[in-house]
Formats: C-alpha cells, structure tokens, sequence
C-alpha cells in the first residue's frame, strides 16, 4: 500500500496523538508523578503540558510552513538529505525506545493482571502480532479504531475514576502544593517530554485532510489538551483514592483502582472488565508507534511502499524490548533516560529546523514551496 | 485417427475419405485389421466435434473393443508393418499409442486440435444483418447449433399475399407467449397485410413495425447481438429478405412464480411482498411502491455466455454520479462466462473479496430497497434472482431491519439495541464463557462459581474442548435443518433438542450451563437480520473461543482489535464499512432513530447529491399562524 494515498480526518488524526499521549495512564505512570510531586503530582503535569504547548509552537510553525510535508521532507529540504538523517535517526531512537519499553511494561502487566502462566514472549508477540495486523491494514484503519476504541476506552475510564467515590477522601490532597511550588515547577520542567509522542502528528501529516478549520497547531493544541486532561484526571482520582505514601508504590494504578469497585455482593472484583481498556490502549499505542517509525523509515529512504517493512521493525522493536533484564528496568529506562531527553529529538530539532527555515527563509513564500 | 472421448482417453478414430468401398474390402480390413482404403489417420477432438442428430460429417468412431485391441502389448507384427508401409506410400502418419511417447502424444494433440479446429464463428457484436435471408438465417442457425438444438424455431412464412416477400420469425419454444405470437405477428404479416409492400413509401421494416406488427414493443437493430439477445430473452425476431436489418417485437411468456410473502426479512407491520426471479416483475415491484420520474433504471447485459439482464436502480438528482459510474463501470468490465444470480454479481464487484462481513445489502424486499434508493444508494437487480443488491452499505445499515422505520422511534431503537445486544452475544458469549471459566474466575460471584464448578465437576473435557464440541454440534444441527427435507425436519429437531440438550448433560458430556450459554448465543445470532453477516458472525465466533481458551481476555481483546481495525479497513464502493463510526459524516439513521420528523439528512459518508431530505419543519401543520409554506424549503 502507498503511504501518501492514506487519508485520514483531523479529528481521527487529534484521536491517534491523544491516545499515543495518554495510553500511559494504565502503566505506572501515575504513580511516578506521585513519586515525583506527592499530593501536588496533578501540578506537575498541568506544568509539563502547558510547557509542551509552548514547545509545541515552533513544530507547529515549521509544519504548517510546508503543508502537506512530513517532518522527514522538511528535513531535507531544510538541512540536506545526509544531516537530516541524523534528524531521523533521533525521531526514530526516541520512537523505538518509547515503543520498546512501553511493549515490554504492557507485555508484563498483562501477566500481572490476567494470565501468570503466559511465557513473556507469547504476551509481547501477541500484542505484537495485533500491531503488525492492523499496520498491515493501514492509517486509514488504525486512525478509525483508534477513534471507535477511543470511545469505549473513555467510557471504561470514566466508570474506574466514577466507581472509586466511595474511596474518595480530599485529605490525600493535602498539602495542596506538595514537596513546594519550586519542586513542582522544576518536576513539571524536567517532565516535558511526558507529551514528546506530540511529535506523531510531524510525521503523519502529510496524511491529514486539513481545511481551513484545521492547521497544525489546533491539531497539537487539541491532542495536548484533551491528553493532559486525560492525565490530570486520572492522578487526581487516584490521589483521592489512595494516601500518597501507597499511591507511590502502586505499580498499575488504575488496576488497583478497578480491584476496589464494589457494587454489591454480586457486582465485585470487576477488573478483568475492564481489562480491554488496557489492552486496547496498549495495542493502539504500540500500533501507532510502529505505524510511525514505518512512516519515517518510508520517508527517509524514499520508498512508497511500507509493507515490506512491517516485520523487519515489528522484530527489531521485540529484540530491543527483551533488552532491560526485568520490568523494573524497563521502567527505569523509560522513565529516567526516555521521559527526561524525550524532548530533545521531538521538540528540539524541530526548533533547530525552525531556526535554519528562518534563517535561509524558505517556506516563508508560498511559491517557495512549488519550486 | 486418434481421438479423444469425453473421459480425456484417447482412441482411433478413421475418417472415410471419398471413393466405393466393396463389401468384400470392408469385410477384410475388418477381419485383418489393415487399414481400411480410404482412411487416413489423423487426429481430432471429438470434444469440439460432435456430429449433430442428421448430420453426416464423414466421420465415424471406433469406440471401446478398437481402442483395446490397439491397446493391446501383443498386436501382430504383421499388421504394424502392414500399416507402416501403406501410411508411409500414402504420406499418412502412424497412429500413436497412448503412453508411447508423452512429447509425441502431445504433438499430434496439438497437430491434431490444429485440424480439427471448428471455423470460428464471427463475432455477432461485430456483424450486421446482411438483408440476404439465407444467408443470415444460416449464420444464426450456425450461433444457435441448430439442428442439434432443438429449442430455437426457425418459422418460415410470406408477409403480404398480393406481392409475398419472404421472411422468418425465430424464437425460442417455451419462452415466448404464443397467442401474441400468434395473434400479433404471424397472422397480421400473413393474413392481413393485403398492402402492395413494393409500393409504400419509406423502407420495408418502418413499414412493417409502423402498420403490420400490433406488438407494444418492436424495436429494429442492425446487429446480430441485439438479434441473439432478443431470442434468448424470449422476443421474437423477425428477418425479412432484402432488409439489412432485424425486427425484434417483444413476445416474453414465460412460467414464473408469482410474487409472494419474503422468506427471509419478515416483519409484522410493513409491505408483505418479495421479489421474485423474473426481472421485469422486480423493476416493477420497485416502480409501483415508488412513483417518481426520476427514478433511473438502466439494464445491461453481463456474462459473456450467459447474457444475462442486470439493472442498476438509483434516484436521479440524489445519488452521486460517481458511485453510479463505478458501479456500471464495475458491473459492465466483468469479463467471465457466468453470472447467474445477485449473489455471483455480489462476490465479483465487492471491494474486499477476503473480508469476512459482507458489503453488499442483499434484500428481497422491494421497500427496503425503496428507502436505501431514495438515501442516495444504487440497487442492482439481475434476471432470475429474488434478492436485489443495494450499495454503499454499512455495517449499521446491513444490521437493521425493514421494520425499524415502520414502528415509531422509541420501539424501533429499542429493537436496534436488542439486535446489538444479540450480535454481541453471537459473537463473544462463548469465548467470554471459556475466558472466564479458565482464567478469570474471581470476576464470577462466589455462589456462582460454586454453582459452575459444581455443574462441570463430572465433565471430563476442559472447558473449550466442551464448549467447541456443543458449538459444533449446534452448526451441524443448524446446517442439516437448513438441508434435511421439510418431511423429516422435525426428527431433526427431536434429535437435536435430546442429544443436544438432556442426553449430553445426563451423560456428564457437557454442562447444564453450558447448554444456557451455546441457547442464549444462538438465540443471539437468530436476532441478525442479514443471512450473510449471521454466516460471519458465526466463523469468528470460533476465533474468539480459541483466543478466550489460550490467552484469556487478553486474547479475545487482541482478536477484537484485529478484528476491528479489519472492519475499519473495509469499504463499501469507496464509503468506510463502519461509517459512521470512526469517520466524520452527518446524518443518517443508524442505531438510535430520532423521531421521524428529526430524519432531515440523508446519511453524509456516501455523499448524496442532496443532503436533505426534508426541511427542518417537515409537519407543516404546526405551524398554524402561517398555514404552511413549502417556500421555506427548497
């Protein structure tokens, strides 16, 4: 299948970049914030996205400069085809590793949760064996089931974070501002790249039917903030539930959050119900990731086709995951290295780019752009 | 000559060439088996050579004792050389042998096909009638195989009596009606036409339609095609010598059956008829519960030797030209021999031929129809099938019923989400069923837990081995009730309920429970209104019971998610399988009905030329101050 002959709604495209954000929540992530900013944990990533909308709008520039190009094509045209290589390399490093270690932290909490007795290997090739059906499907495809699962899993969130009232006690947040304003601030800060999978929308842009209506940054702007709302939302519901000294060593929040539902004798432990809205989440998140680096492979080496990458990635993507000895590494990983120098390739060298279209100033005319 | 019968064996066969042969000759070639004077040997396939009752082509077959007698190891020496020397004197080749020689065999095959190889018939797409009676007549009797096909009749008579022209009315026996054959073309031609023919002004085929043939269709065409697709479809053609052209006057009259009650889509309030498999009683099914001019039919022909009629259907103004377009263009470029019924039509012009789901709505209801054509949607009826093809189509609309709109809004949402409820249940019950029981128990209360386990404590199977064989053999059950002669259907049913139902679980073989959940999913499947989706529906259902028994809910969501993103992929002529779901379109009617008069658009994802269907007041009579205004809406 051709890569650019897919097209997909902005609304279908603002889908893909929520749910690549925010499948998060169902990892440990919530938890981390707790670690990170105690009561305030909600603060934290109110400040890292209001900060990723403000380093969303150079990208924004940049693409909306060249309508209908990719990052990758920009890139080139901007830097050159050998250095703009290195730009991809750093796309596709940051994609690979936040794909990697969000395979193998899924792959190992779906042991957790539902099967004990699965082989590891059989939980990530599942998940893999989904991702790689529906990117054999297409954009078109996954930008729809993203935006059908998109409904089913707000809804299933929504009944956790409604089902956990009775737990529910404002002391837990208290003190209102946590470890202190500075803190937060500084943890908000150095959490930017929460939001890093914003950069999807660079890559599948040339993909999107945008009308007058819709440019890139309401794109962005939308995705972060519906994603941030997302991510607020369930910290807080899940500050509510739990004290901050158990809420940090949670490691599936919203897992625990569903074991406490209890309707009645008859209507209790009702988590393995909700156990689609984390697989689903999952899947979509690891599709959409594998469906990206395909997309930038594509673009950089120039090809129409992706098929026949498909495989080649889906095993690369499986070798790295197995690479951290245990999860508690993944997490490490993920959370120390990915989540404090995400920002670098997704919000950095588009600056850089900016700065080199401003500089040379190309894209400024339109007819610069047909030349 | 070698020659190959029907079973792909080979045999000889001798053409007699001209020249007496005396008894005495025949009689010793017979009993020596020398070759018979006059006779060459040479191939020929007498799969493309069948000689025709009356027929003399000069050839004649030795069957099965001469094949084995040359078949025979130990034929005399005396009689190969005889044959070698004669064949070599005369130029004439050896008859091969089966199996003496593969590369040899398949060369005289091909030399012999070559010969052989019957005149090919010209094209009568490309050829016009030529006005030389004989000549045409002999060209169609040649198309028609006649004399070896008896059906077609060739009636030869005399138009005018004063000044007699000659002329021929060919039909095919059976498919015509004879009193209007009778009474509107043979007896005004023969009879009455007392005109001096020579003498009227204009040509003699104008003349003859305009004032001789009192049929209410008589068309006149130059090519044959026209000409042989006017006898197969039951008219009769009349040649007249000295005019290059063909009479077709309309004369169909064939048995059919009447229209009845649908088999299928029933409902309780709402029209009662179905289509059945004469075309013509189809369009008119269509045209009489829908008056509009501007409803279009165009009718083609498709198969190249079935020349079947196909008509696509749609609401001129409304539909969008382009779906039209593809649609003729889809159905006219089909290139195979056969297209017998909408359900061939349907797998060949389908966008994804591997998907499960269907995309294409198969209905026998003409109202049905009805409302998907004034949606904006194309129908596509073919001669001899009851069930008509309406397209684009989505998952939605092929999962509602005709009734839905008949009953007010309340009761006809309320059947839609019983009907969802079902599909639901079809599909998953039973994988869920398997998850829970092997992977999941803490979500199951405790009493019933206590009470499933107790249930199965004697069943030696695991829990899929269990379901899978009570899955199986209600499919069994379903298929050979669909199959078994209405006489013995309820013996099946007897069989079925005892074996199903109280003599596995008396047998500890199955769960009582599990007879619930195998009952509740089928009952589920019944509520699908479409025969072909309850078909998929039914195959992923086993997808999902072998995914719930090897990974638990993880894998029945995994399945679910390929299974979805497929569905998301599909497309019906262009518009996404799952619009509205997942894509942005507006209007439609698709699982909760807004009241009637809230109905105003039609359904955005097929891009109909008018998006409106009615305006936003449509119950004019509400409005009493101004005592309604049709201005306001145009």
């Amino acid at each position: 299948m051709t890569i650019n002959k897919e097209r997909i709604g902005p609304i279908e495209a603002v889908s893909l970049a929520v749910v690549f954000i925010s499948a998060k929540v169902f990892l440990t992530y919530p938890a981390f914030m707790v670690n990170l900013g105690l009561s305030a944990a909600w603060m934290v990533i109110l400040v890292a996205v209001l900060l990723s909308l403000l380093t969303f709008l150079p990208l924004a520039f940049l693409m909306d400069k060249y309508p209908g190009k990719s990052i990758i094509e920009i890139g080139e045209e901007l830097v050159g085809p050998y250095l703009n290589i290195l730009f991809a390399l750093g796309y596709l490093s940051f994609l690979l590793a936040v794909e990697t270690m969000v395979l193998r932290q899924f792959a190992e909490r779906a042991l957790t949760v539902s099967i004990p007795q699965l082989p590891i290997s059989v939980a990530m090739s599942g998940l893999l064996l989904g991702a790689v059906a529906a990117c054999y499907l297409g954009l078109e495809a996954i930008a729809r089931s993203t935006r059908i699962s998109f409904i089913f899993i707000g809804i299933l969130l929504g009944l956790v974070i409604i089902s956990t009232y009775p737990y529910w006690s404002l002391n837990n947040m208290a003190p209102l501002l946590g470890p202190g304003l500075a803190e937060v601030m500084g943890s908000g800060i150095m959490k930017i790249s929460l939001t890093s999978e914003i950069f999807l929308l660079a890559i599948i842009y040339p993909n999107i039917n945008l009308n007058q209506n819709w440019n890139m940054w309401k794109l962005g702007s939308y995705s972060l903030i519906i994603a941030g709302v997302i991510l607020i939302i369930t910290v807080v519901t899940y500050l509510l539930t739990f004290p901050v000294p158990v809420a940090k060593e949670i490691p599936l929040p919203t897992f625990e959050m569903a074991r406490l539902i209890y309707f009645g004798r008859f209507l209790q432990r009702l988590e393995p119900i909700f156990l689609p809205m984390w697989a689903l989440a999952a899947l979509l998140k690891i599709t959409i990731g594998i469906y990206a680096m395909l997309s930038l492979t594509t673009g950089l080496l120039k090809l129409p086709y992706y098929r026949p990458f498909i495989l080649p990635l889906a095993i690369i993507t499986i070798s790295v995951a197995f690479i951290p000895s245990n999860v508690s590494t993944a997490l490490m990983v993920d959370e120390k290295i990915i989540r404090t120098w995400g920002w670098v390739p997704t919000f950095g060298l588009p600056i850089i780019l900016l700065g080199v279209a401003t500089w040379r100033r190309k894209g400024m005319n339109p007819g610069d752009e047909t030349s | 000559m070698l020659a190959k019968d029907n079973n792909c064996c080979y045999s000889l066969v001798f053409k007699k060439e001209a020249g007496p042969i005396s008894v005495w000759q025949r009689l010793k070639e017979t009993l020596t088996f020398q070759e018979p004077r006059g006779m060459s040997f040479e191939l020929a396939d007498t799969g493309n050579k069948t000689a025709g009752p009356g027929e003399d082509t000069g050839d004649y077959k030795d069957g099965g004792p001469a094949q084995t007698n040359q078949n025979e190891p130990g034929a005399s020496k005396e009689k190969e050389r005889t044959v070698k020397s004669r064949g070599r004197s005369r130029g004439m080749r050896k008859p091969v042998r089966p199996g003496s020689g593969a590369q040899n065999h398949k060369d005289n095959i091909e030399k012999g096909a070559a010969q052989e190889k019957p005149e090919p018939v010209i094209d009568p797409g490309k050829l016009k009638v030529s006005g030389h009676l004989d000549q045409d007549v002999a060209y169609l009797k040649r198309v028609f195989h006649v004399p070896k096909n008896n059906d077609v009749v060739f009636r030869e008579f005399s138009i005018g009596i004063d000044n007699p022209v000659r002329a021929i009315a060919i039909y095919i026996d059976g498919m015509t009606d004879k009193a209007i054959q009778n009474d509107s073309v043979l007896q005004p031609l023969m009879l009455l036409s007392r005109l001096r023919l020579d003498a009227q002004e204009g040509n003699l085929e104008d003349v003859v339609r305009e004032r001789l043939l009192p049929g209410n269709q008589v068309e006149i065409f130059e090519l044959m095609r026209a000409t042989i697709d006017g006898v197969l479809n039951g008219d009769t053609v009349i040649l007249i010598e000295g005019v290059d052209k063909a009479l077709v006057m309309e004369t169909k009259g064939w048995e059919h059956r009447n229209v009845g009650k649908p088999e299928v889509e029933m409902v309780v309030r709402g029209p009662h008829e179905a289509f059945n498999e004469t075309f013509r009683v189809n369009t008119a099914l269509i045209r009489k519960a829908f008056h509009s001019p501007d409803l279009v039919t165009e009718i083609f022909k498709v198969g190249n030797k079935d020349r079947i009629n196909c008509g696509i259907m749609y609401l001129d103004g409304v539909v969008n030209q382009d779906l039209v377009q593809e649609a003729k263009r889809r159905i006219e470029m089909l290139e195979t021999d056969y297209v017998g019924t909408s359900g061939i039509l349907e797998q060949f012009i389908e966008d994804k031929t591997y998907a499960l789901a269907p995309q294409v709505l198969s209905t026998e209801r003409p109202d049905r129809v009805i409302n998907h054509i004034i949606e904006g949607k194309v129908a596509v009826l073919m001669d001899g099938s009851p069930h008509v093809l309406v397209f684009p189509m989505n998952l939605f609309g092929i999962l509602q019923s005709a009734e839905d709109a008949y009953l007010r809004w309340p009761y006809g949402s309320l059947l839609r989400m019983l009907r969802l409820v079902g599909v639901f249940l079809a599909t998953f019950l039973p994988g869920i069923y398997v998850a829970v029981n092997a992977y999941h128990h803490e979500m199951i209360p405790t009493d019933l837990l206590m009470a499933i386990a107790g249930a199965r404590e004697q069943v030696p199977f695991p829990t899929i081995v269990e379901v899978l064989i009570m899955e199986i053999s209600f499919e069994l059950i379903r298929e050979a009730g669909i199959r078994v002669p209405g006489v013995i259907g309820p013996t099946l049913g007897i069989v079925g309920a005892l074996i199903l139902g109280q003599a596995a679980v008396a047998a500890k073989v199955v769960s009582p429970i599990l007879i619930v959940i195998v009952a509740v999913t089928a009952i589920g499947s019944f509520t699908v209104p479409n025969y072909t989706l309850a078909f998929s529906i039914r195959a992923v259902r086993f997808v999902y019971i072998v995914l719930g028994g090897l990974f638990g809910f993880f894998g029945i969501v995994l399945g679910f998610f390929i299974h979805l993103n497929h569905l998301s992929s599909l497309k019906s002529f262009g518009v996404p399988f799952l619009s509205p779901l997942g894509v942005k379109a507006e209007g439609g009617d698709v699982i909760w009905r807004k009241p009637i008069w809230q109905q105003e658009e039609r359904p955005g994802s097929i891009a109909p030329r008018k998006i409106k269907s009615q305006p936003p007041i449509s119950r004019r009579w509400i409005n009493r101050k101004k005592g309604g205004n049709a201005d306001d809406y145009q």
